[in-house]
């Protein structure tokens, strides 16, 4: 056992790092989308409201 | 309308050459800068010493310096036309489109095998005096040169004719020509050293370089040649 | 008003868990590599993610030039809007790939980086995609950005193939997957799924990124005719 460890612990920091790189950046993108998306939507729901409040005075 | 296209191509390619030769200005600035490439280069071989062989780093030397040479020539050719709305008139001419890339493209050819012709006798007289000589012929290499100004020509008429309607101008030219140009560049330094180290085996890798060139040549130049049309009306 | 079509976030939940389902199963089911020594090759657990999103980068490039034709003959904005999101996240699995590659790389070859066939290829495709978007932002009319944009794309993705191809013509080390049979079924199994799982974040990617683009348009357009 002690000898697999031996053979994986060199290697495994650069392992962890790809895999840390790819999990992070793939939350990254979803986080930076869904969070513009929730912004430009309530941006629209802002517009909207004034429309309406045009539209009745 | 074959008869008229060719008229007009042959035209617009006069104009080209008349122009040059009444200013030389392409042919000049392109052969300074190939020179001046090699004042660079014996400044980057300078340490390397008596015994370094030039020719085993040759290919590589002169396809940086044609490269770089041709973005500037490509860009020139273009920034000329605009600025002096000559492009615009080009387009306001009943001319077809192809035929504007074609000329455009035979233009750069020539003025790129001119100066290439021209600089490469000079890198010789430079480097490789008194070291081994080519070992292949040399009209091996003046098929690589041939070969590949095709593709550069061709792919760079199209990406000049972007660059210069863009805020970059040259340095876009860089960014959009070499990566794509490298398969190319590959297979010329490839061909290029092949006939320059000679001996057993390089007919056969030359060939397989220049199989390269041409399916590049036909390929890029074919798609590019495809897309003016769009390129040119937008 | 329904702002968001579901599929894109269905794809993301499911593509999400497949590829956990594939993280566990790399590092707790499929066997571990070896070495023709008998060592254990634990670097090899990077191919699990490496190549699928190598594979999921190159089908979104795909998008970019089918965008890019479908821009040149219609000449409608959407499709350049589909294309420059194709590349988006082209971009985005192409960066991924070099990343995880060069850790690899590191490991297996001891240098972080070594002109080899496919990762020149691979940085030759960086460049383009990123001259893709450096030429974009060079150009102010609409229009014409769209259409160098179109072509330039096109040109890009059958570029890309032909670098490939040229640096295959030099004797290569990088390890081909498929030819060798050297893949047991666990470890196939594990990287179809996360090949799989990729794919669905691909496209999940992409579609969120086009909803979010499609409504700054849309939002841009009734600011103007709010404000005039």
């Amino acid at each position: 056992m002690g000898d697999i460890y031996s053979q994986v612990l060199p290697q495994a920091p650069y392992v962890i790092a790809a895999y840390a790189l790819i999990w992070v950046s793939l939350l990254g993108f979803v986080g930076v989308v869904f969070s513009r998306l929730r912004r430009l939507e309530k941006e629209l729901d802002v517009l909207e409201e004034s429309l309406k409040r045009r539209e009745q005075a | 309308m074959p008869g008229l296209s060719m008229r007009q191509f042959r035209a617009i390619l006069k104009k080209d050459i008349v122009m040059e030769l009444r200013t030389k200005e392409m042919i000049t600035s392109m052969g300074l800068y190939a020179i001046l490439t090699m004042v660079v280069y014996q400044v980057a071989l300078a340490e390397a010493g008596e015994n370094f062989d030039v020719r085993l780093v040759m290919p590589g030397l002169i396809w940086v310096a044609f490269i770089f040479m041709s973005m500037l020539g490509l860009n020139r050719s273009f920034v000329h036309e605009k600025d002096q709305g000559c492009l615009d008139a080009l387009l306001l001419a009943p001319i077809d489109r192809p035929v504007i890339f074609l000329s455009k493209s035979v233009g750069n050819l020539l003025f790129l095998l001119v100066v290439e012709a021209l600089s490469l006798p000079v890198f010789a007289f430079l480097f490789l005096q008194g070291k081994e000589g080519i070992g292949n012929p040399i009209w091996m290499i003046a098929l690589v040169l041939f070969g590949a100004s095709i593709g550069i020509a061709g792919v760079g008429t199209l990406l000049a004719t972007i660059s210069v309607n863009t805020s970059g101008k040259d340095i876009m030219l860089a960014v959009l020509f070499v990566p794509l140009e490298y398969p190319l560049l590959r297979a010329a330094v490839g061909a290029t050293f092949a006939a320059v180290i000679g001996g057993p085996g390089t007919m056969t890798a030359f060939w397989g370089w220049m199989a390269w060139i041409a399916a590049f040549d036909v390929i890029m130049v074919a798609v590019a040649y495809g897309l003016y049309e769009f390129v040119i009306g937008a | 008003m329904k702002k968001r079509s579901m599929l894109a976030e269905i794809m993301l939940v499911l593509g999400g868990i497949i590829t956990t389902v594939a993280l566990l199963m790399a590092f707790f089911w499929a066997p571990a590599s070896l070495y023709p020594d008998g060592r254990v090759d634990f670097a090899q657990k990077i191919f699990y993610f490496h190549v699928p999103v190598a594979e999921a980068s190159f089908l979104v490039f795909v998008f970019t030039a089918y965008y890019g034709i479908r821009f040149l003959m219609t000449k409608r904005r959407e499709y350049d809007t589909k294309a420059k999101i194709a590349t988006e996240v082209t971009l985005f699995f192409v960066l991924l790939t070099m990343a995880t590659g060069i850790l690899w790389t590191r490991v297996e070859w001891n240098v972080w980086w070594q002109w080899e066939p496919r990762l020149t290829t691979y940085f030759i495709m960086t460049l383009l995609v990123i001259g893709y978007f450096v030429l974009r932002n060079s150009v102010e009319d609409e229009e014409k950005r769209a259409t160098y944009a179109a072509a330039f794309g096109i040109l890009a993705f059958i570029d890309a193939p032909i670098s490939f191809l040229i640096t295959r013509f030099v004797q290569s080390t990088h390890p081909v997957v498929f030819k060798s049979g050297g893949l047991e079924t666990p470890m196939l199994v594990t990287f179809i799924i996360a090949q799989v799982g990729m794919i669905m974040l691909g496209y999940a990617f992409y579609q969120l990124r086009l909803q979010q683009e499609q409504l700054r348009e849309r939002l841009d357009a009734l600011k103007i005719s709010v404000g005039g």
